[in-house]
């Protein structure tokens, strides 16, 4: 008990300071905004589209020409006695209980976009999720990367459809930005490769520049990690361009706005950041990207003469690849991918998973043709994090205890919840399946 | 938006409303897009200027745009061409000249050049007296369908010269000419005359 008690007592501070005695207090708390940053109010309003409502849709309601749904008309739930996802929360005693993230970590969520699943699952309420062990297990992993260079620390999330690998990813991410690290978070790798934002050759580099990417990149980087960019100072002079020169000890946020605000330079200006990073020493970084499986195949983007480029041969990919595969290394930080399978047009290829010594698709055999490149750059030494199955039953339970609030279930009966849990193995995305669609959830 | 004379409407993909232009296909406009480093996914309000002036500068005259330009690639982080060479070395005449022979774009004609070409095709037919020809001149079906009922759309399409406002020479010259015929002999033989 005396070891529970630190935390117990953290809890019931996030409480208090989450409680609505808020409501009646907002002169008090405006005056001294600075004074606690993490005194927490009442946690606003999800993430970008508070209307859109998951799991739980209901019928219209038809008032005067308009159409609204239930979800519309319901104020959202009222989750702020859960714990807050600090990194002091994640502890083994904690494990299953429903989390809100902390207001700053919506923010930056925000400005770095979510997959497309978990955006519309975050967008009713206040953005909760649920402490799992492997949440644990990571904060671990990456606390202990946190002194060491990143190339002892590259990892890629594995695990089933609807493991949860990328709500994992986010609450690394979170982690990382409540606890002072740089960090870089890609939501969806594969808007990299699927030949959707400009390009052009570049004949000194030998690859194909994606510029905007690699501008929208530096922004997202910039208004995410301001004070921490401006607290790193350059080692060296770095001149990009004709129009670029920042001389040594230059803030590092000057050299990324200089980047963001001249797309034509973003590409080499990345670059120089990436590297400015990766030689100092006073800040951790985390490079986290979900889809990371596409940085390991042929892209939809096309040469001249219509032959499909690789990857690496994209100036984005390429810059990543390089750190992943431990070409270039963070002097202090980790890279975390996640894989996933719900961008179907770029599913973990047969070199991806047999590179990283995992479960293939389909057999590979000594004669199945792979890729070498592709192959030698999954083989280059990434490390492979198991995100299990299923769900074990304190956290299904805190799962369906979120679920509940959020007003996503129907029927709240522990019949439910037992069924969902018995027949998706725990497995969340089918858990919630369950939870939401099946028969007997609708019988109240 | 409009691109020499055609509107591409901002919604469409590009390599879609591409095909307002006669002569270019899916297929085709995919080729150009990535002739000139267009990614596939992109509208058509959100092209650039840069790209646009491409796009239009190839479209007003593809025989003489330039060619695929030569894009040697950087090697692969690691793997055997990682070790090898930092450069790729340049294709020898005979690989670039198949490559040229090989690209669809570099022969591609469009709108009034293709409609030019497709009616000397037809005046050709005529003039060589091939079957196809004389179907054509008939405003019959050339590929062996049926006459008996049907067939508007030959009656309404096979001619020698299709448009009125051609201004060829050799075609107007077909146009007028009389239709050849067997010789009378072999017609009064078959109790056609």
């Amino acid at each position: 008990m005396s070891l529970l008690t630190p935390v117990l007592a953290r809890t019931a501070s996030a409480t208090a300071s989450t409680s609505r005695a808020f409501a009646t207090s907002t002169q008090v708390l405006a005056a001294k905004p600075a004074a606690n940053k993490r005194m927490v109010k009442q946690t606003l309003g999800g993430m970008k589209k508070p209307k859109v409502a998951t799991g739980g849709g209901g019928g219209r309601i038809k008032v005067g020409g308009i159409a609204l749904r239930p979800a519309d008309v319901d104020a959202p739930a009222d989750v702020s006695d859960y714990i807050q996802l600090y990194p002091e929360s994640l502890t083994v005693a904690n494990v299953g209980k429903p989390s809100t993230y902390p207001n700053d970590t919506v923010r930056s969520l925000n400005s770095f976009g979510l997959p497309r699943k978990i955006a519309k699952e975050m967008g009713y309420g206040s953005p909760a999720t649920v402490i799992r062990q492997s949440t644990v297990d990571l904060k671990k992993t990456l606390d202990a990367a946190k002194a060491g260079s990143s190339k002892d620390s590259r990892y890629v999330l594995s695990g089933a459809r609807g493991s949860g690998k990328s709500t994992l990813l986010i609450q690394a991410v979170s982690y990382a930005l409540e606890s002072g690290w740089v960090v870089l978070y890609e939501p969806e790798a594969r808007k990299w490769v699927d030949s959707s934002s400009a390009f052009a050759y570049d004949d000194a580099s030998q690859t194909f520049h994606q510029t905007q990417l690699a501008a929208q990149l530096l922004e997202k980087l910039q208004s995410i990690n301001k004070d921490r960019l401006a607290s790193i100072k350059l080692a060296k002079a770095v001149e990009v361009g004709t129009t670029i020169k920042l001389a040594e000890g230059a803030k590092l946020s000057e050299l990324v706005a200089a980047g963001a605000k001249d797309e034509r330079l973003a590409v080499p200006v990345l670059e120089a950041v990436l590297d400015a990073l990766a030689t100092q020493t006073s800040v951790p970084v985390l490079f986290a990207i979900d889809d990371v499986q596409c940085l390991f195949q042929r892209t939809k983007y096309r040469k001249p003469d219509y032959s499909l480029l690789e990857s690496y041969h994209l100036s984005t990919p390429r810059l990543l690849l390089q750190y992943l595969t431990g070409n270039k290394n963070f002097a202090k930080g980790a890279i975390v991918g996640s894989t996933s399978l719900s961008a179907t047009d770029y599913l973990p290829t047969a070199e991806f998973l047999s590179g990283l010594n995992l479960e293939t698709r389909s057999a590979v055999s000594p004669y199945t043709k792979l890729d070498e490149y592709h192959l030698a750059h999954a083989k280059s030494g990434i490390k492979t994090i198991a995100v299990p199955y299923g769900m074990t039953g304190a956290e299904a339970a805190g799962m369906y205890d979120l679920w509940t609030r959020k007003g996503w279930t129907v029927n709240k009966s522990d019949d439910v919840f037992v069924n969902g849990l018995a027949q998706s193995a725990g497995n969340p995305q089918e858990m919630v399946r369950g939870w939401t669609l099946s028969h007997a959830s609708y019988i109240v | 938006m409009h691109l020499l004379g055609r509107h591409l409407p901002d919604h469409q993909l590009i390599g879609y409303a591409l095909k307002a232009f006669y002569g270019l296909s899916h297929h085709t406009s995919r080729r150009l897009l990535a002739r000139i480093s267009i990614p596939e996914r992109a509208l058509v309000s959100e092209l650039t200027e840069t790209q646009i002036t491409a796009l239009s500068g190839f479209l007003s005259s593809p025989s003489t745009a330039p060619r695929a330009a030569s894009t040697p690639l950087a090697p692969p982080l690691f793997g055997a061409a990682a070790a090898s060479s930092s450069r790729v070395p340049h294709p020898s005449d005979a690989e670039l000249q198949a490559a040229i022979l090989a690209d669809p774009l570099n022969t591609l004609l469009i709108e009034s050049d293709l409609r030019r070409s497709r009616n000397a095709d037809i005046a050709h037919h005529r003039q060589i007296g091939t079957y196809r020809g004389r179907r054509h001149a008939m405003a019959l079906p050339v590929r062996g369908q049926n006459t008996r009922t049907n067939a508007h759309t030959a009656k309404r399409l096979n001619r020698l010269v299709r448009r009125a406002y051609s201004t060829s020479p050799i075609l107007n010259m077909l146009a007028d000419a009389e239709v050849p015929q067997p010789p009378s002999e072999i017609l009064r033989l078959l109790g056609k005359q």
